[in-house]
């Protein structure tokens, strides 16, 4: 059905990210609509242009090229161009009811929004809930409607615990969940530590999973992790604060240039501690060194970028370290994490 | 998130007077304690209730509610019905809600 | 060794062999049978090398059947040059074997059944689940037909083989099923083998299946409420329904139309549930010309979906009136009160757009409700999209923020008193009227936002001034990205503590 050639689809991912990136918001849609009109899929639209041209946005922001500012104004843009495309196919459904939603806590919507619409388009019935389902509201909607699957997605490693809370609640009430997105790692291997039934590592290749029938009609839950026996994970989530506040007062101590922080800094500095800690808790719920030490790498990666130096990074995970004398699974995650780094 | 414990202290510091001081977080799920301890001081003798805020840490509506009805029910006793205590987290939350033109406010937070 | 030089008599042969329990055939080098004992006549009365398997090695054993019986069979050397077979009847012992199998695979069906049906609260799914089961141990296909519910056609699920499958029926066509239309009312079931498996309609079975041999129609009984019927079916030459099968489906049944009932229950109550919630719910934002809108509301009790925050957008000739408030309490009664606010505000409206007149009839309304604290804080904003100017009127609620163009922050300057608080029926209000250039946009919010408690010590509140300076990061932004930014960071606040209900509303004049 389609004429036009992948080199087209893929010149058009430069011209789309420019015009994402210039807030140019018509110009956007009338270019996937005019590319529609053209003969090219729906779907390729959705996976070879707005996809790819959205994780250039995520690398132009870590690059620190862009500000939040524009990254946020570019995915609404896209967001917005998903939907032009979605309304002016409107396909009819064919196959059952699948639910799709993103974890707790999960605002990175539209990597889960594509996979929605993917599916709609080869004829699922979807129900797409959204960004940051709160686990209470998606087990009485699966209750209510009874779908074959649902698909969860999860962006950041950071919401793997409250993901994992809904993932056995949804094999709870006896729906095989299926999972996807960067935080079940690029390999799947934190959705397969999870218990989840099936995994992929895009859209398309979920819906090919979903249309195959390799999903079990009834869930076949996970081990429960053991290693979890340690109450580590716990008493780091339950002390998070006060050990938190224990190493912003010891930061400056060791780093005095913080003295002369702006409360916007300070908040700043905070903030990044409290990433660190997010990523150390689901290192330690997860029981994953590379979880942490992939983030360390990344974090001083886009510091740098900044032209901050990543010096501090290594100095917190020292006073992590210090503090937690009595959690050897997450001081050997900070020793590992000061490791990398060092050689970043 | 840990709250901080919400309590209730009552005196008489003098005759016909008697002075609440509240402390921790007075919201939902506390300010029920209040209202159910409300007919024990609203009694015969009762002039003056003075109320001591200084302590109190979170005031959500419902807190402000129990205050309201604290007032009315001063104004039909009749008493009269005074802030002693204040934060400036709490007057400024008067002044949002406009309580402040209302309540009978120490003059140092207003 | 001495003594195999002499060999038995065949008398002595044959006496200690018909005194064996055993049955016992000898046979010489040749393989011709020169002796049967007694037990081996009895076990095998007609030609005894029928059972004789000559391929066998000495020392094996196999199991063969005569009859109803069923023989073990030992061949072995006998002597220098004689094979002997030696025959046991283990018909009961196989039995036995049998039953406890059969015991093992029933008692194995109904905990994975029970496992199974007892995970979900939808109709669907434990429909589903119930065919699934019974077509594995219990049929070749089985069929759930789900009650009719006063319709006209009911709907059935199928497995088998051929995978899932769903349709509908008109509720008439259950009567072509033998026992079905009585099964669907609730009658005890009829045993299988009165049943005419011949009279099974097509629309039964999937395509292809073949003839059916036997037919079972069983009700799932319901706890006050119809739960449908499991029809059961095997094919020409496959086993029948026994005493005991039909006992397990029974069993089966019972536990499947207990499940199903409740989920109908449940499906009738959240139904109706939603249709109640679904007016608290906040509302599909209109599309404005000239602005862009934008809102979020996060409930605290996070299963009920609706608390005490609102917000509303109403339509009107001269432009959109915009509210956002905060009833006192929370869950689904501050929902209701705060419902009761949306309505009046609609049908006020129809006579008065002053937002300061406005408050005044709701503050009246509320201190006449029945209901006792019926505070309620809320912003007003009667907008004119065409030049920007925004009347506003605040009652005891933050003042709105307004964020430039150029990323300064402002917060609007007008206050006013809690509405429906005091009974002397006196407010105090001051108005603002402002004005949007385009770019710029307005920010309204509940206190659940600036009084989010969390930070890195989880006790500190988020505040009025953090809120301004992360809405002063949003310059350019669009409206919507404007509000998942705000409440992105808010909930990271939080990280992911006990929190009050949340409302975010911004307008935004477009470029």
């Amino acid at each position: 059905m389609s004429v036009t050639s992948p080199v087209k689809v893929a010149g058009a991912v430069d011209d789309y990210l420019e015009r994402v990136g210039a807030a140019d918001e018509f110009g956007a849609i009338d270019l996937v609509l005019g590319l529609l009109g053209d003969g090219v899929p729906p779907e390729s639209l959705l996976l070879d242009v707005i996809a790819p041209a959205q994780r250039r946005v995520g690398e132009l922001w870590a690059a620190g090229d862009w500000s939040v500012a524009r990254e946020h104004g570019a995915t609404a843009i896209s967001e917005r161009a998903v939907a032009a495309i979605t309304t002016s196919v409107r396909p009819r459904p064919t196959k059952s009811r699948i639910t799709v939603a993103c974890a707790d806590g999960e605002y990175h919507a539209l990597p889960t929004r594509l996979l929605a619409e993917v599916l709609r388009l080869r004829g699922w019935q979807v129900d797409f809930l959204g960004a940051n389902v709160p686990g209470p509201h998606l087990i009485t909607h699966l209750h209510q409607t009874g779908p074959d699957a649902v698909a969860i997605g999860c962006a950041l490693a950071t919401r793997l615990p409250r993901a994992h809370a809904t993932l056995t609640a949804c094999q709870a009430v006896g729906i095989p969940v299926l999972a996807g997105g960067a935080g079940f790692g690029a390999d799947g291997r934190f959705a397969v530590k999870l218990g989840a039934d099936g995994w992929a590592p895009t859209a398309d290749a979920a819906a090919d999973l979903l249309e195959e029938g390799r999903l079990p009609s009834f869930p076949t839950p996970g081990e429960t992790l053991a290693h979890l026996a340690d109450e580590e994970y716990t008493l780091f989530v339950k002390r998070r604060g006060e050990i938190l506040a224990r190493v912003m007062t010891e930061l400056p101590r060791r780093y005095p240039r913080m003295l002369d922080y702006t409360q916007a800094q300070v908040d700043h500095t905070a903030d990044d501690l409290g990433h660190i800690a997010d990523f150390l808790a689901a290192a330690l719920y997860i029981d994953d060194t590379r979880l942490f030490t992939d983030f360390v790498q990344w974090t001083c990666d886009l510091l740098r970028a900044r032209g901050v130096p990543a010096r501090s990074v290594a100095l917190a995970l020292r006073l992590l370290h210090d503090e937690l004398h009595d959690f050897p699974r997450a001081r050997h995650l900070l020793a590992e994490g000061t490791l990398a780094a060092d050689g970043a | 998130m840990d709250t901080a414990p919400f309590l209730i202290e009552l005196e008489s510091p003098d005759p016909g007077v008697t002075r609440l001081t509240l402390s921790g977080d007075f919201d939902y799920t506390t300010s029920g304690d209040l209202a159910a301890l409300t007919p024990t001081f609203m009694n015969s003798g009762l002039r003056v209730l003075e109320i001591d805020l200084s302590g109190v840490t979170f005031i959500d509506s419902s807190g402000l509610a129990t205050l309201i009805h604290l007032y009315h029910a001063a104004e039909e006793h009749p008493a009269e019905m005074r802030f002693v205590g204040m934060t400036p987290y709490i007057a400024h939350l008067f002044e949002v809600t406009a309580l402040d033109l209302v309540f009978n406010l120490p003059t140092s937070a207003t | 060794m001495e003594s195999v030089t002499h060999a038995p008599s065949t008398e002595v042969l044959r006496a200690i062999v018909e005194a064996a329990a055993d049955g016992v055939v000898l046979c010489d080098a040749d393989g011709a049978v020169v002796l049967v004992n007694h037990a081996a006549t009895e076990m095998v009365p007609g030609d005894v090398t029928a059972v004789l398997d000559r391929s066998r090695e000495p020392g094996e054993t196999y199991q063969t059947a005569v009859g109803d019986r069923l023989l073990r069979v030992r061949r072995e050397i006998f002597g220098i040059v004689h094979q002997a077979w030696y025959l046991r009847d283990v018909t009961a012992e196989a039995a036995r074997a049998d039953a406890l199998r059969a015991e093992r695979e029933r008692t194995q069906f109904l905990v994975e059944a029970g496992r199974r049906l007892s995970a979900s609260l939808n109709t669907r799914r434990c429909a589903r689940a119930t065919a699934e089961l019974a077509a594995g141990l219990l049929a070749d296909v089985a069929m759930v037909v789900l009650p009719p519910g006063g319709m006209r056609r009911t709907s059935w699920l199928r497995s088998s083989e051929a995978g899932l499958e769903e349709g509908e029926i008109p509720v008439a066509s259950a009567d072509q099923v033998p026992g079905l239309a009585e099964a669907l009312a609730g009658f005890p079931p009829v045993p299988s083998r009165w049943l005419d498996p011949s009279q099974a309609p097509d629309w039964l079975l999937p395509d292809g299946f073949g003839p059916v041999g036997h037919l079972l129609v069983t009700p799932l009984p319901g706890n006050g409420v119809p739960a449908g019927a499991l029809v059961l079916a095997r094919r020409e030459g496959g086993k029948g329904y026994d005493d005991e099968t039909e006992t397990l489906v029974r069993v089966f049944a019972a536990r499947a139309g207990a499940a199903i009932s409740a989920a109908v229950l449940y499906q009738q109550q959240s139904t109706t549930n939603a249709i109640l919630a679904g007016d608290l719910l906040p509302p599909p934002l209109p599309v404005v010309d000239g602005l862009e809108l934008a809102g979020s509301l996060r409930a605290a009790q996070q299963t009920a979906l609706i608390g005490g925050d609102f917000y509303d957008v109403l339509p009107t000739s001269e432009g959109p009136l915009v509210t956002l408030g905060d009833v006192c309490g929370k869950g689904p009664r501050a929902a209701v009160l705060a419902g009761q606010v949306r309505h009046s505000l609609r049908a006020l409206l129809l006579l008065e757009r002053d937002p300061e007149k406005l408050m005044r009839l709701i503050n009246r309304a509320l201190l006449g409700s029945p209901t006792p604290s019926s505070h309620v804080t809320l912003v007003l904003a009667a907008i004119r999209p065409a030049d920007g100017v925004i009347d506003l009127a605040v009652a005891g609620h933050p003042a709105p923020l307004l964020l430039r163009a150029d990323g300064t922050v402002e917060e609007v300057d007008a206050r006013g008193s809690l509405l429906g608080a005091i009974k002397s029926g006196m407010i105090v209000l001051r108005t603002a009227t402002i004005e949007l250039a385009p770019g710029d946009l307005l920010l309204l919010y509940s206190d659940g936002i600036t009084e989010a408690f969390g930070g890195t010590t989880g006790r500190e509140m988020y505040g009025a001034s953090r809120l301004k300076t992360a809405l002063a990061t949003c310059a350019g932004l669009p409206a919507g990205a404007v509000v998942e930014r705000l409440e992105q960071l808010n909930s990271d606040w939080l990280a992911g503590g006990v929190f009050d209900d949340r409302a975010l509303l911004a307008i935004r004049r477009s470029r």
